[in-house]
C-alpha cells in the first residue's frame, strides 16, 4: 500500500472517532466537559472582568433609565400593595376559619452568572449551583422580570442553562389578554417564537405571553415577553409570533431556580 | 508533547478572545477565530497539528455547549482535514490576502458542515442560519483574520522555537 493511501487510511479513522463522539450518551461525558469548563472559566472570567467593566460604563445611561422606570414601578407596586395587604388578612380570616391547608408548592435557590456560551448556535448560560444544591435538570430558571430559561446540565457545583432564545428551548404559553394557547421555543436570532397558534387567534402585537398551566415544568403566569411580530404563513392554518423576552438574557447575571418540592 | 501544549495554549487563546467578543458585542460581532488558528496550523505547521487544534478548539466549544458533545470536534476536525484540499485551488501564491480568503471559505464550509450534522439530530432552518449565524460571522471573520494570521505566527514563531 502507497504512503498516501496509510496517511488517508489513518486521518480518514480519526474522523470517524470524532463522529462516533456524537453518539456517546450525553451523562457519560457531562463530567468531563464540565472540569474543561472549570479549567479555562477562571482565566476567562479574569480577562473578561475589565470589559464586563467597561461595558457597563458605556451602558450606564441604559442602565439608569431602567433603574428610574423600575423605581417608578416599585413605587406603583407599593400603592398597590398597600390595598392588597386588607384583602390578604380578610382572606387568612376565611382560611383560618375554614380550616384552609396553605402549602407553598414552589421554593427556589438563587444563583450567579459564572458563564455563557460564545457560539452563536446556542443561547446558554453557566450559573454556580449545582447538584449539590439541589439543582437537576429540567428545572424552570427565572429573574425578577420574567423566565429565563431551564436547567440543561448539572455537576457537583455548576449548571449549564439553555435560555429562552436558545433553539432547544420550548415551553407550553399562553397569550395573556386572549388566552390563546401556544408553544413559545427559541430562534438563532436572539428572540422566541410563539407557535400552532390558530390562523384566527386573537393576538396582536404588544400582547405579553406568560407560561401556561399546560407546561410540565414550569409554575404558570410567568413573565415570558411581549409580541413584537404576527407572522400569519398563508399554506399553513396556523400563525406565529415573534417575541421580545422581558429578561435581557445577554445582561442577565442573578437568577433563581425553581425548585419543585 | 511540547508542540501539543503550545498549540492547546495558542487555541484556548483564541476561544478567549471568542469569548470577549461574545461577551462585548453579543452576536453581531462573532468571528470565529478558532477556525482562522486552525486554517493557520494547516497553513504554516500541516495537518496534524491542525488536527490537533481542531480537536482542542472542538474540545472547548462542546465544553461550553449543552447540545451533542464532539459535534464541534468532528466539525472542526473535517475542517482541518479539508483544508489541505482547499488550499490546493486557493492559496497556491500564499498571498496575506489568499489567506483571509481561506478562512472566509472555511467558514462558509464550517457553518455549512455544522447545519448538515446538526440536521441528523434537530431541526436547522437554514433561513435563520444564514441570517443570524453565516453571515455574521463570515463578515467579522474575513474583518479580523489578516490581523489574527500576523499575531499567530508572531506568536508560533516565538513559541515553536
Amino acid at each position: 500500500m502507497s504512503r498516501k493511501r496509510v496517511k488517508f487510511i489513518i486521518y480518514a479513522l480519526i474522523l470517524a472517532g470524532a463522529f462516533l463522539l456524537l453518539f456517546v450518551p450525553a451523562s457519560a461525558v457531562t463530567p468531563f466537559k464540565f472540569s474543561v469548563m472549570d479549567a479555562i472559566s477562571f482565566p476567562i472570567r479574569v480577562i473578561v472582568f475589565p470589559f464586563k467593566e467597561l461595558k457597563k460604563i458605556v451602558f450606564y445611561r441604559k442602565t439608569y433609565n431602567e433603574y428610574q422606570s423600575l423605581k417608578y414601578e416599585v413605587e406603583i407596586l407599593r400603592e398597590r400593595l398597600n390595598g392588597v395587604d386588607e384583602i390578604v388578612k380578610e382572606n387568612n380570616r376565611f382560611a383560618k376559619l375554614l380550616d384552609f391547608k396553605r402549602r407553598l408548592i414552589f421554593s427556589s435557590v438563587s444563583a450567579t452568572v459564572v458563564g455563557r456560551d460564545p457560539s452563536n448556535w446556542n443561547s446558554t448560560i453557566v450559573i454556580d449551583r449545582g447538584m449539590e444544591d439541589g439543582v437537576e435538570v429540567g428545572m424552570p430558571v427565572m429573574s425578577a422580570l420574567g423566565v429565563v430559561g431551564k436547567v440543561a446540565e448539572v455537576s457537583e457545583n455548576k449548571a449549564k442553562v439553555v435560555l429562552l432564545t436558545d433553539p432547544s428551548f420550548s415551553v407550553a404559553a399562553l397569550v395573556k389578554r386572549s388566552r390563546e394557547v401556544g408553544l413559545v421555543s427559541g430562534t438563532l436570532q436572539s428572540k422566541s417564537r410563539m407557535k400552532y397558534l390558530s390562523a384566527d387567534a386573537d393576538v396582536q402585537i404588544g400582547d405579553e405571553v406568560i407560561t401556561s398551566k399546560l407546561s410540565s415544568s414550569f409554575p404558570e403566569g410567568l413573565m415570558i415577553g411581549k409580541i413584537i411580530d404576527v407572522q400569519a404563513d398563508s399554506n399553513s392554518l396556523m400563525v406565529q409570533c415573534l417575541i421580545e423576552p422581558a429578561v435581557s438574557l445577554s445582561q442577565v447575571e442573578e437568577v433563581l431556580i425553581i425548585q419543585k418540592r | 508533547m511540547r508542540n501539543i501544549a503550545v498549540i492547546g495554549f495558542i487555541v484556548s487563546v483564541g476561544f478567549v478572545l471568542e469569548y470577549v467578543c461574545a461577551e462585548l458585542f453579543s452576536g453581531w460581532f462573532c468571528p470565529n477565530v478558532l477556525i482562522v488558528v486552525v486554517v493557520f496550523f494547516n497553513l504554516f505547521r500541516g495537518v496534524r497539528q491542525s488536527l490537533v487544534a481542531a480537536f482542542f478548539a472542538g474540545l472547548l466549544r462542546d465544553s461550553f455547549s449543552p447540545q451533542l458533545f464532539g459535534l464541534h470536534i468532528f466539525v472542526f476536525m473535517l475542517c482541518a482535514y479539508l483544508t489541505t484540499f482547499v488550499k490546493i485551488y486557493i492559496y497556491h501564491s500564499g498571498s496575506k490576502d489568499l489567506r483571509v480568503l481561506m478562512a472566509c471559505v472555511m467558514t462558509v464550509l464550517y457553518v455549512v458542515i455544522q447545519s448538515l450534522v446538526r440536521m441528523m439530530f434537530m431541526d436547522v432552518n437554514f433561513g435563520q442560519v444564514i441570517r443570524c449565524i453565516l453571515l455574521p460571522e463570515l463578515i467579522s471573520t474575513a474583518l479580523v483574520a489578516g490581523y489574527v494570521f500576523v499575531q499567530l505566527k508572531k506568536c508560533a514563531l516565538k513559541l515553536f522555537a
